[in-house]
């Protein structure tokens, strides 16, 4: 079995799980506008004010973020400079991706072992929004989950680019 | 190693990694990580990452990026940008260069839904270029207009730009849109008589379109009333102090997907891959919040933008040469770097030398934001000019950096009044905010 098999089936597997939370992402997002849509209409139509809408939409923005994110990182849609890409050469390239992948996965890594000590901290002593008292553990859960997905994605996007070496195109 | 120095080799180590391919928010975020590791230890690192990241994501005043990109891709996918474009035509494409002048003003007007530069270039250079192309305009002219027309996107509100400014300099965005009001029309009108020039000079780059009967103007310009309408009311609403910026982008991305389901502009499926093309994009704006929160607090230990803001101040260049200064290191990034990143890595140690030199924060918001705009029809590295080359099949990259100059040298005129007169841009949110 030739060895780039497994980080290709690896790579197909992320990806699909990244495009079922970028779905999920959608649903927040949807969900996001038609709470803040029907709380305006609410308050001027009506006057009745719906109490501690922004705080719910503040936590779905935080789940349409993160579960998102890894699907923006598994098609390489970070906005990035690109001008030197021709002047760095095939090398240069090679080591940037490589190095690029390395470092991010090392700060990321950190982000989400914080996160979910976070998650368990705030859990463990109740943590919830002022007015609605939802609990916050679970976003931060959320932040651990996608930005691990992203770790995971990173590290075979780097096993991937070491399999197939230095590349002429950019 | 003093703190200073410290900054400045991070800063260079920020660039290395964005040069080495390291997408730009991920850059800011290591060396922004790397450096409060290094400077104060692997706890506060972490701690200023998790703290900053996840108020980032969650901060309410920036769920107006997701909120009116949704309005932009809605509206795209429901082909309202259509109408925005065949009103346009219908009342100045009898003129010459009409369809250059309908694209310019299109591009505005869907700028008012839009707040990405890219998105407006893209939706309106679809439907536009390949009508300009049926009347035999000149490649220059037509490309060109697309072009910059599609940066009024990043100054018109809802602009995306703004938005990511009030963000990094704790100021209004509800202030900044409404900043961004007069000079979007103001640079609107200098390209419509960049349109004029160019057709004045080579009549034939710009023939005249048919003649469309008063009844019949009127009638296309009914068309595209409803997607006026939610402009009005969604930006309109901030003006008039009836919504704040997060309300009226709900109210709009509400309206403008209530309107076109009604209407059956769109089915499900198109619906589906507006709502996915703007959870992935808002996840990237993000992460360059992210990535610029957590950088942020590395620069300020260091010190870097006092000591630049001393050292500017030491030049002795007066207020306004500290400004030019600024605004031409501006425009020679914005020959390499994209705009949004430009925004982020720049505003942390600029803005507290321009406050520091008595400039208003919300008029240098405007001002940095043309100047970027600029900067994505400059080359060589012109955002706009490669989107507009990717839907202008056979035009060489060259004919479009020809075309879009008469529009740059509109763009500068506009940045002077702007700058001598800089009520342009502060009279409306004085007006309105006090």
């Amino acid at each position: 079995m030739p060895a780039h098999i497994v980080p290709i089936a690896a790579s197909l597997w992320m990806r699909r799980c990244s495009l079922a939370l970028a779905a999920l992402a959608g649903v927040s997002l949807v969900l996001m506008m038609a709470l803040v849509f029907i709380a305006v209409v609410l308050r001027y139509a009506f006057g009745l004010p719906l109490l501690g809408v922004n705080e719910i939409v503040q936590l779905l923005s935080v789940a349409v973020v993160m579960l998102a994110l890894p699907s923006c990182t598994a098609e390489g849609a970070h906005v990035g400079v690109d001008i030197l890409d021709r002047r760095i050469g095939r090398w240069g390239r090679y080591a940037g991706d490589l190095l690029s992948r390395a470092l991010s996965v090392w700060v990321i890594s950190v982000l989400v072992g914080r996160a979910v000590l976070k998650a368990l901290d705030a859990r463990e002593f109740g943590d919830a929004t002022n007015m609605l008292q939802l609990p916050i553990w679970p976003f931060y859960a959320m932040l651990a989950a996608g930005m691990a997905l992203c770790v995971a994605i990173l590290v075979v996007q780097a096993l991937l680019i070491l399999l197939q070496g230095p590349r002429d195109d950019s | 190693m003093t703190p200073e120095l410290f900054g400045f080799l991070g800063i260079v180590y920020l660039f290395a990694l964005m040069v080495l391919r390291t997408p730009v928010a991920l850059a800011m975020l290591i060396t922004g990580f790397g450096g409060m590791y290094l400077l104060e230890g692997p706890r506060a690192a972490g701690a200023v990452m998790l703290t900053e990241g996840f108020s980032a994501v969650s901060s309410y005043s920036l769920i107006v990026v997701p909120m009116f990109i949704l309005l932009g891709n809605v509206s795209s996918q429901a082909g309202f940008s259509r109408a925005l474009y065949d009103a346009a035509f219908a009342w100045v494409g009898r003129f010459r260069g009409g369809l250059a002048s309908a694209s310019v003003i299109g591009c505005a007007v869907f700028s008012a839904v839009s707040g990405s530069s890219v998105a407006t270039a893209v939706t309106l250079g679809r439907v536009a270029l390949p009508e300009m192309r049926r009347l035999g305009y000149g490649p220059a002219l037509s490309t060109g207009a697309i072009a910059a027309g599609g940066t009024l996107g990043f100054l018109i509100p809802p602009s995306t730009g703004f938005v990511q400014y009030a963000v990094l300099t704790e100021e209004s965005i509800g202030r900044l849109f409404v900043a961004g009001i007069l000079p979007g029309l103001l640079l609107t009108a200098l390209f419509l008589v960049t349109v004029w020039l160019v057709t004045l000079r080579d009549p034939a780059a710009g023939p005249r379109g048919e003649a469309v009967a008063l009844a019949e103007r009127f009638r296309i310009l009914g068309r595209a009333a409803p997607l006026l309408s939610i402009i009005v009311i969604s930006i309109g609403g901030i003006y008039a102090g009836i919504f704040t910026p997060v309300e009226a982008s709900g109210v709009g991305a509400g309206l403008v997907t209530l309107l076109a389901f009604v209407r059956r502009a769109i089915t499900l499926e198109g619906f589906r891959r507006a709502v996915l093309e703007t959870v992935k994009t808002s996840a990237m704006l993000y992460m360059v919040v992210i990535g610029a929160n957590v950088l942020n607090p590395f620069l300020a230990v260091t010190h870097i933008p006092a000591t630049l803001g001393e050292a500017m101040v030491g030049l002795h260049l007066g207020p306004y040469g500290t400004l030019a200064l600024i605004i031409l290191a501006y425009v020679v990034l914005g020959m390499f770097l994209d705009g949004l990143s430009m925004l982020v890595v720049t505003i942390p140690i600029v803005f507290p030398v321009v406050i520091q030199l008595g400039f208003d924060p919300i008029w240098f918001g405007v001002v940095a934001v043309i100047v970027i705009e600029m900067g994505m029809i400059t080359p060589p590295v012109g955002l706009n000019v490669f989107v507009v080359k990717g839907i202008a099949e056979g035009v060489p990259m060259t004919t479009v950096f020809r075309g879009v100059f008469p529009f740059l040298i509109a763009m500068i005129v506009a940045l002077v009044l702007i700058i001598a007169f800089p009520a342009i841009a502060t009279l409306l949110p004085d007006t309105m905010f006090g």
